[in-house]
């Protein structure tokens, strides 16, 4: 086209069509194909084959997540649907089931922990049909009935556990001649001196998890609780947790640093791994960390149980279940998911694929050959009996929830440290719990 | 003929904004609204539809102290890290203004920290931090306090109130400075030098140029830099999330990560709306008195 043809040509044209007639016969195309999908309301026959999904936290232990891909791609075979497992970090999981129970959309099958089956009760399917007989055939362990039966239904299908032990640096101990603690009150007298020679002991007092079930299970083994078991009246001011919280102080100025005042889930790891630290309170991801990196440190780090307090000896721990949305358009497949996970093999393998680190929610498994074959991971099942839910002996509600996104427990316990009097500590838990029932009740 | 022809001119001028009209109203107007729905509501996530409260959800705000911590967390976060962002904005754009070797490359290497995903850069800061491998403690310790015959400082850095929030407007201010000396710097390229040249032969020093002419000239640009950078540091989220999770006892908590911490760890999703709504008078008021200024510049100088 020539300048002076181009000079005369209508706005915007270039050689044969013009931008404006370009715009329109696009628009048009877009607007019937989109119109012809619309009134066809089904997807093209490509995309009818169903997919069964399945959200959780990366687990510490990724050949546990590996292992359980595989299960579900097994089952995905037999059952002629395709399978996916995602995962993510363990922050975000509860952003994700906010997420989807917002939406009405997500995953098929979700990781619960403790007050998250509660939380989302009323959008989780009802799973008796499962868990009964699964019940029946390998026993249930109380902890997880009582976290995951919820008003009489089974809202979660038990998973897995965490077993928190004494996870310490046997050289440290056998330098300072001193024997293993069994109470909370030895961990203090040889954690003084064991930081007087440069290897402190280590529990978070920070806006962490492992900081609110370590002090939780502190404060029980004292006879101190949040709530009474109804679950609604507060109990945290009481001369117990008075006691609870001066053993919390003595514990911090006389066995630890001010570290833990700034701890990350992975702060205790870090502590004995480092060699520096002489104890912490843990699952065994330690422990399992250096043997998987082949770390020298491995030869000294072992674990012992739980300690014990005045009131008893308690445990805390994560009973961690998988939940079926009940806006899934998969619950039956969902279920069916379950049965298979749940056959005894399949579950068997799962189990040992986490190398110990993941206990079994079922008594049927307790003398699981992983937990046999290396000496310092034998005591990990005997820690079942003593483990408590969240917000025991309440249940693990929406209140303990709400409790824990603030972190009250390791606040009260930051300012007690910080110089704030023990009674000021307690009541401000106590007025900061007050304010979290008022909304939530 | 010509009616027909600005008639469809006009349909193609809509039919060309539709799409960014849609996107935000989408993506700015609809979260928006759904925000100012849940804020006066009691709506819990799992628990379906909340009940209309009125202002329940900000009168309990106010008297909440955690709420009123992280109020006096912003304000002290947002003025110290935009008023240090400021000064050394400026500082380094009038050093990257001179004739430097390897000016480009400096340039473009001064820009990392604001490229950079902001969570990977905070995960760096969160090991330069950490409590047993600090490389800022081993650094203190062995350049500075050994030669000088003092001992092994330990320091928790993220431990305590003061140096956490300090942490934080650190990491804020590494990452906000190269904005404010780009943009600054593009500022300086446009002054004519002939008004330099001018202020010289008057007997103007340094600091006299500075005053007198760089700073005038540059007033407009850098009102509109610390706007963007206040409304972006007073929304801040990853920092805090990455580094203390708005601890040690809620001392560094901004409205953004407390907002979140309610909405989704404590599924409280209408007060979590009301707090992320607190947000919106202040920056207004930031944004108008910003823009009061500028209209006060242009018509000094036009």
């Amino acid at each position: 086209m020539s300048k002076t043809q181009r000079a005369k040509a209508p706005h915007g044209s270039t050689a044969g069509i013009s931008r404006r007639r370009f715009l329109q016969s696009a628009g048009a195309g877009v607007g019937a194909t989109s119109l012809a999908w619309l009134a066809e309301r089904t997807p093209p026959a490509v995309a009818q084959r169903r997919t069964l999904t399945a959200l959780s936290l990366s687990l510490f232990v990724p050949s546990g997540d590996e292992r359980f891909t595989e299960i579900m791609q097994e089952f995905g075979k037999q059952a002629g649907v395709d399978v996916r497992y995602d995962t993510v970090k363990v922050t975000d999981v509860p952003v994700k089931l906010a997420a989807e129970a917002t939406a009405q959309a997500g995953h098929d099958l979700v990781d619960v922990w403790e007050a998250y089956g509660y939380l989302h009760r009323q959008n989780l399917a009802n799973l008796d049909d499962v868990i009964e007989d699964v019940g029946r055939r390998y026993e249930v362990y109380p902890g997880h009935r009582a976290t995951f039966q919820i008003e009489r239904q089974w809202k979660v299908a038990p998973w897995y556990w965490l077993s928190f032990v004494g996870t310490y640096n046997a050289k440290h101990f056998k330098a300072a001649n001193l024997p293993v603690p069994r109470t909370w009150d030895d961990l203090h007298r040889v954690g003084a001196e064991l930081k007087k020679r440069g290897a402190p002991v280590g529990i978070a007092i920070s806006n962490c998890t492992d900081a609110i079930l370590s002090w939780r299970t502190v404060m029980w083994c004292y006879g101190a609780k949040e709530t009474e078991a109804d679950g609604k009246t507060i109990a945290i001011n009481s001369p117990k947790t008075v006691e609870f919280l001066e053993y919390a102080k003595r514990l911090y100025a006389d066995a630890m640093t001010s570290e833990v005042l700034s701890w990350d889930d992975a702060g205790n790891n870090r502590l004995i791994l480092s060699g520096k630290g002489s104890w912490v309170y843990n699952p065994v991801s330690i422990y399992l960390a250096a043997k998987d990196k082949d770390m020298p440190i491995i030869q000294e780090i072992d674990h012992h149980e739980g300690l014990a307090g005045p009131a008893g000896r308690f445990a805390g721990t994560f009973h961690h279940g998988l939940g079926v949305w009940k806006f899934s358009k998969n619950v039956d497949l969902a279920k069916e998911f379950l049965r298979f996970f749940y056959r005894e093999d399949n579950f068997a393998s799962w189990v040992a694929s986490a190398k110990g680190f993941c206990m079994s929610p079922f008594k049927r498994f307790e003398g699981h050959e992983v937990w046999k074959k290396d000496p310092k991971l034998t005591l990990l099942p005997k820690e079942g009996p003593y483990t408590r839910p969240q917000g025991w002996p309440g249940l693990p509600t929406q209140f303990i929830g709400a409790m824990d996104a603030k972190y009250l427990l390791p606040n009260m316990i930051a300012k007690a440290v910080g110089g704030t009097p023990t009674r000021e500590a307690i009541g401000w838990m106590e007025r900061e719990m007050q304010k979290i029932f008022k909304e939530t009740l | 003929m010509a009616l027909r022809q600005r008639q469809g001119e006009a349909l193609t001028g809509v039919t060309l904004i539709l799409p960014a009209l849609l996107w935000i109203g989408l993506l700015v107007a609809y979260p928006f609204v759904m925000a100012l729905y849940y804020s006066m509501s009691n709506t819990v996530v799992g628990r379906g539809g909340g009940t209309f409260i009125g202002l329940a959800n900000f009168r309990a705000l106010l008297g909440d102290d955690t709420f009123r911590q992280t109020l006096q967390n912003s304000f002290v976060f947002t003025s110290v890290a935009v008023a240090v962002k400021t000064v050394l904005g400026v500082a380094l754009a009038l050093i990257l203004y001179r004739r430097l070797r390897f000016r480009r490359l400096i340039r473009g290497l001064v820009l990392l920290p604001f490229v950079i995903p902001t969570a990977l850069s905070t995960l760096g800061w969160l090991w330069m931090y950490d409590s047993l491998y600090s490389v800022i403690t081993w650094t203190l310790n062995r350049v500075v306090l050994g030669p000088l015959g003092f001992g092994p400082l330990e320091v928790t850095w993220l431990g305590s109130p003061i140096l956490a929030m300090s942490a934080v407007i650190v990491v804020n201010i590494w990452r906000g400075l190269p904005f404010f000396a780009i943009t600054v710097l593009a500022g300086l390229t446009a002054i004519p030098t002939d008004l330099y040249e001018a202020a010289e032969v008057d007997g103007a020093g340094r600091w006299g140029r500075f005053w007198y002419v760089t700073y005038p000239l540059l007033k407009p640009i850098l009102a509109v830099v610390i706007l963007f950078s206040t409304i972006f540091t007073f929304a801040d989220f990853n920092i805090v999330y990455v580094l203390t999770r708005g601890g040690p006892q809620e001392s560094t908590h901004l409205f953004a990560t407390l907002s979140h911490a309610l909405a989704f760890e404590s599924m409280q999703l209408g007060k979590g709306a009301a707090v992320s709504l607190f947000m919106f008078p202040v920056l207004v008021v930031v944004v108008a008195l910003q823009f009061r200024f500028l209209h006060r510049e242009e018509t000094r100088y036009a």
